[in-house]
């Protein structure tokens, strides 16, 4: 069964939510195994293999590691010291900045895995239908873009053929030049055609209802709602007013969007249904979000810091639990499978 | 339906009007063709309907129309998309979205129907047309007669009561064709829609249609009436009006059903079949059992093919049945699995395509591929560059002579129309002198009078000592050109021989005048008149 | 004039965000006041980053589509967009150098001939879409979106110089615009790296380095550089004025061709003219 798209954005969420708020290399591990069971499971046989994920996966947690080593001269266990004076080079090398770096690594990959198994899960056409309809024209152009793209590369081969038959042979690059140019003439003809196709059936980017004067002050102050809010939190550390000011500016943006959307009098197709199992996904990842956000015991346990001196980090069932909760796709495809049986 | 007074139009930075038409007044529920060489303004008038011109194009417009008591000039092409349903010609380049359903859709969207009336209409639509199965593909799976079923349903998702269509059957085989022009007809008695149609291939719309515009007859004013009327204002006129013109019938027949009893009392000698070179000298092009296969399925089975000097060889069948794959594989553009295939008893498999085209022009159903230079000077020159042969002043004007382009040589191609355009590609191909012209499809797009124009060319060409060999659906063409003709389906090579024995010995490849006189081997109007 | 002076402080301001929006994994800004247990909370660095620069985006593009798009353009853009995402994919037959990329070639060339905002467009869009082809969309999409934006758009200030001395369908017009490509080559990486940044390097380090300033993390972020990308960004750099300098004439021409055809816009009252 397909879950709703909002399911997987509020999982992608609970799943962001966890990453942003713990470095415990533990919890972060626990994570990494959680999206790997997933991504094996959900992932299509041809695309997103694990084992890529894996390469990628050591390759990220070297490299952090080695980075932040150079970069980091602090902690107390010193491994080894490089001896002279080259500047970034020379120095001591602790444990601590590999451990460090190895964090940075361990939270680069599970935000990648995220992000991997979104792209795999949600299909190409749901996500265009993410794009507010404020900005309905953008969303067209997408549209237009993706459906184009098998075209042009037919018409791409075409050409290619073409020209051999004129005894065109591709050595230098310049050789590309009469592949090129009878592309993006072609296309260019073409965009003319989709436009004028678009106009008769009744497409038009001419809203019906005229701006209201004030709207064009909305962006600008909008703007400045977010930047000092954000300057608030960062130079003042004064952490409510800066969130109230952010979120005002977004809920100014969100305001405008929703009034110019409806200047466009259009409607969707397609829409998704919600089923129960899409529902209970939601809450369920709803609650994880909240779970991490609100302070609840064994909260400190989330935070780990290997500086100055390396220590064992510390873990607490619950949040494992919220963790584990993730795996909740992977039940409900599971059952759907012996279902279709 | 269309109520037209005094009107002009004329595009931004031109000087000649495109279109001037004095009064015209289009009954509701009739079925019209139009017709006109190119140029003639007949897109232009069928965007006139439905406001893209001059909304769309620009240009000064006076006069007056009205379409459905509706003005288009006044209200604009978002209002008229509810009342003009419009099916552009080549379908295919327009879709915006890649699924047959949402395609059908985004009028309806842009209309801001409610989404569960939306299903029930597409529902209504699909059922109507009768392509239910098509409702979740790709636009780009579907075949041509597909392709035009479904632009046809998402120009009438919005039930508007005038159906506008350009040139609709000219990227179809035969039968799919005649499929389109069917739903046409049958859509017109159901939902009670006006249709407007523009068409070069006027032998297949004519029995449908009941009136009939010609553009550019008439002093420039345009001819309109009922088909008898018109047609005899063409410049070129379908077989059977030829021969009724030439027997004096009347009322003109305009299909073949109404030509019956008169060519009943039409005369049938005892004719000579058209003279076929029975000595063969060795052929200068052939396949020897070739097997052609793509990754899912076989496209060519064990081909025989021979092409003689000095032939005009056509290949016919219909879409999908591994033509264009068999002209791919003839210059080694695909090799094949099994088989080989000789240019002069030469096999090609070590050559590349490059190479092989020295030897064999290849003209390509889309001539836009092949042009990308400034001149047209240079895209013939170029070819010389790519084989590294001397460039020859004065050859490249004798070919653009007799290509008729000679005044256009520093033009630019793409400025051209299509039929020019045609004559460069074909002029890029041929600057190499190869004694084997391969077209694909050359007729695509051409009104009637470019086409006889190509078709003569060809036929100058060839008797100067070319080898042709020619993929088409037209068969009218076909029986205009070929010395011989061979039927491909399926991957196989189900007839060969003369064009008047093979095209009446199967019903779909028969011209006017092979239905008319089946009993005959004639294929042209020149056939029954060179009898009498 | 109210609205020219209105669009320039949008402008401002976004550009003002997004640059803050980079730079600040740099800045050590707060970092003073930070404790031990605050800094459980840095991973939210990079998320913030592109939650910030998708806002900048939402809010330029809100403001081009106010501003530009017609129907025309809108096809334009999609027909140019999957033009250049085949282009990505074409197998070149060329060594490949490195960071090299067709894309960027006709970002800029729209740009330039159709003006910043549609080259905006053009940048952002095609990143999105390439994304959305390839499976790549992530927290850094909005980065790589934000940067190819700039890329389009900042093609407009080679326009506004070339037209500035006369040297349209002049060499020196070709020459510019190379030397655009090889400062997008390389700016380009090192804008978009500085997403994985904080993931490689964060700001927890800065707490234990008491004179830790913007010019330690400049020189920080210079070994992460040399180390990861430069190599790499010279292919791109080497690979965007290859294609100028060889294609650059041509597609200019054929743009121009067509460009007063998407230009036009009707309006030009047929009424007025029929009642005459």
């Amino acid at each position: 069964m397909k879950l709703h798209t909002w399911s997987w954005l509020s999982w992608l969420i609970a799943g962001l939510i966890i990453v942003s708020t713990t470095r415990n290399p533990l919890y972060l591990l626990l994570l990494i195994l959680v999206l790997f069971i997933i991504q094996s499971i959900l992932a299509k046989k041809e695309s997103h293999l694990p084992i890529s994920t894996i390469k990628f996966s050591i390759s990220v947690l070297f490299l952090s590691s080695v980075l932040n080593a150079f970069i980091s001269r602090f902690g107390e266990t010193i491994l080894f010291k490089i001896p002279g004076h080259i500047p970034l080079i020379s120095g001591s090398v602790t444990l601590e900045a590999i451990l460090f770096g190895a964090i940075n690594g361990l939270v680069l990959i599970a935000m990648f895995t995220l992000f991997t198994i979104i792209n795999a899960v949600i299909p190409v056409q749901d996500m265009v239908r993410l794009i507010p309809h404020a900005l309905h024209p953008i969303a067209v152009v997408t549209t237009i873009a993706l459906t184009f793209i098998p075209a042009m590369q037919q018409q791409f081969r075409t050409i290619q053929d073409a020209q051999a038959m004129r005894g065109q042979r591709l050595h230098k690059l310049s050789d590309w030049l009469p592949l090129f140019i009878p592309l993006l003439i072609g296309s260019l003809e073409r965009a003319m055609q989709i436009a004028e196709a678009m106009t008769a059936r009744g497409y038009s980017v001419q809203p019906i209802k005229k701006q209201f004067p004030m709207q064009k002050f909305i962006l600008p102050a909008l703007l400045l709602f977010i930047i000092s809010g954000w300057l608030v939190i960062l130079i003042l550390n004064k952490s409510v007013l800066g969130w109230l000011l952010i979120g005002s500016g977004i809920a100014l943006l969100f305001s405008l969007f929703f009034t110019s959307g409806r200047r466009f009098p259009k409607t969707r197709f397609h829409e998704e249904t919600w089923k129960i199992p899409s529902i209970f996904f939601l809450f369920t990842c709803l609650g994880i979000t909240i779970f991490f956000l609100i302070p609840f015991p064994g909260k400190e346990t989330l935070a780990y810091n290997p500086y100055p001196l390396i220590t064992t980090p510390t873990i607490s069932i619950s949040v494992l639990l919220a963790i584990l909760l993730l795996l909740i796709p992977t039940l409900l495809n599971k059952r759907e499978t012996h279902d279709s049986d | 339906m269309i109520q037209i007074k005094d009107l002009t139009f004329t595009y931004p930075g031109s000087l000649n009007p495109a279109l001037q038409i004095q009064s015209l007044h289009i009954p509701p529920g009739s079925f019209t063709l139009i017709t006109g060489r190119s140029g003639s303004g007949k897109s232009t008038f069928l965007r006139l309907t439905n406001a893209l011109v001059p909304y769309f194009s620009g240009g000064t417009i006076t006069g007056s129309i009205l379409v459905n008591g509706k003005n288009p000039l006044l209200v604009g092409p978002q209002v008229m998309s509810r009342h003009v349903g419009f099916v552009f010609q080549e379908p295919e380049n327009q879709f915006v979205v890649n699924i047959v359903e949402d395609e059908i859709a985004f009028s309806m969207e842009n209309a801001a129907i409610p989404r569960s009336e939306m299903q029930t209409r597409i529902q209504t639509i699909l059922e109507q047309l009768n392509i239910q199965h098509l409702r979740f593909r790709k636009v780009d799976s579907l075949s041509g007669g597909e392709t035009q079923r479904v632009a046809i349903a998402a120009a009438l998702v919005l039930m508007p009561e005038l159906l506008v269509l350009d040139e609709p059957t000219s990227q179809l085989d035969p039968q799919a064709a005649q499929e389109v022009l069917t739903l046409l007809d049958q859509l017109r008695k159901e939902r009670s829609i006006t249709i407007l149609i523009a068409e070069h291939r006027l032998e297949r719309v004519l029995p449908y249609c009941d009136h009939m515009l010609n553009l550019g007859a008439g002093n420039k004013a345009g001819v309109y009436g009922t088909p008898a009327q018109v047609i005899v204002h063409n410049e070129l006129q379908p077989p059977i009006v030829q021969l009724a013109q030439h027997f004096i019938w009347q009322p003109i027949p305009l299909g073949i059903e109404e030509a019956r009893p008169f060519a009943q009392k039409v005369s049938r000698p005892i004719s000579i079949p058209k003279s076929y070179p029975q000595s063969n000298p060795p052929p200068i092009l052939s396949m020897r059992e070739v097997s052609i296969t793509y990754p899912n399925q076989p496209v060519l089975s064990q081909v025989n093919l021979d092409l003689f000097p000095g032939e005009r060889l056509v290949i016919m069948g219909p879409n999908g049945a591994g033509k264009s794959t068999l002209l791919r594989g003839l210059i080694g553009l695909i090799k094949p699995s099994q088989g080989e295939i000789l240019i002069n008893g030469q096999s090609i498999s070590d050559r590349s395509s490059a190479d092989i085209c020295q030897t064999i022009g290849f003209l390509p159903q889309d001539p836009n591929a092949l042009l990308f230079a400034e001149t047209v000077t240079q895209e013939l020159e170029i070819t010389l560059k790519n084989h590294n042969l001397p460039i020859n002043p004065k050859a490249i004007y004798e070919l653009l002579d007799s290509l008729f382009l000679k005044e256009e040589g520093s033009s630019y191609p793409r400025d051209l129309s299509t039929g020019e355009r045609q004559r460069v590609a074909l002029g890029a191909i041929t600057i190499t002198n190869p004694p084997i012209l391969i077209l694909d499809e050359p007729t695509r797009g051409l009104d009637q009078i470019v086409k006889h124009a190509l078709c003569e060319l060809l036929i100058n060409w060839n008797e100067k000592g070319k080898s042709i060999l020619l993929v088409t659906h037209d068969v009218e063409f076909a029986a205009m050109f070929a010395s011989r003709v061979i039927i491909l389906e399926q991957g196989k090579i189900i007839a060969n021989g003369n064009p008047g024995q093979v095209m009446h010995e199967f019903s779909r490849y028969r011209t006017q005048i092979a239905n008319l006189f089946p009993e005959t081997n004639w294929l042209t109007v020149e056939d029954v008149l060179i009898n009498h | 004039m109210k609205e020219k002076a209105l669009n320039a402080l949008i402008y401002i301001l976004v550009t003002f965000l997004g640059i803050f929006a980079y730079l600040y994994p740099l800045l050590s800004l707060g970092s003073q006041n930070q404790n031990l247990s605050t800094t459980a909370r840095t991973n939210d660095l990079p998320l913030m980053m592109a939650v910030l620069l998708a806002l900048c985006i939402l809010v330029i593009i809100f403001e081009i589509q106010e501003m530009r798009l017609s129907t025309k353009l809108i096809a334009l853009l999609g027909v140019l967009i999957a033009m250049n995402s085949v282009l990505r994919f074409i197998d070149l037959t060329l060594p490949i150098l490195g960071g090299f990329s067709p894309v960027f070639f006709l970002i800029m060339i729209t740009g330039y001939v159709f003006g910043g905002r549609l080259g905006f467009l053009m940048g952002a869009l095609t990143m999105l879409i390439s994304a959305l082809v390839t499976g790549g969309v992530g927290p850094w999409l909005p980065n790589q979106m934000f940067t190819a934006g700039w890329v389009g758009m900042s093609a407009v200030t080679i326009r506004r110089l070339v037209v500035w001395t006369n040297q349209e369908n002049k060499p020196a017009e070709i020459w510019l615009l190379i030397i655009l490509g090889v400062i997008w080559g390389f700016l380009y990486g090192a804008i978009t790296n500085l997403w994985f940044w904080p993931f490689l390097s964060g700001p927890g380090n800065q707490v234990f380095n008491p004179g830790n300033s913007l010019l330690v993390s400049l020189r920080n972020y210079g070994i992460y550089y040399l180390a990861t990308s430069l190599l790499w960004d010279t292919g791109r750099a080497i690979g965007n004025a290859v294609l100028i300098f060889f294609f650059g004439k041509a597609t200019l021409k054929v743009l121009r061709r067509f460009q007063k055809r998407f230009y036009f816009v009707h309006y030009d009252s047929p009424i007025r003219k029929e009642t005459i």
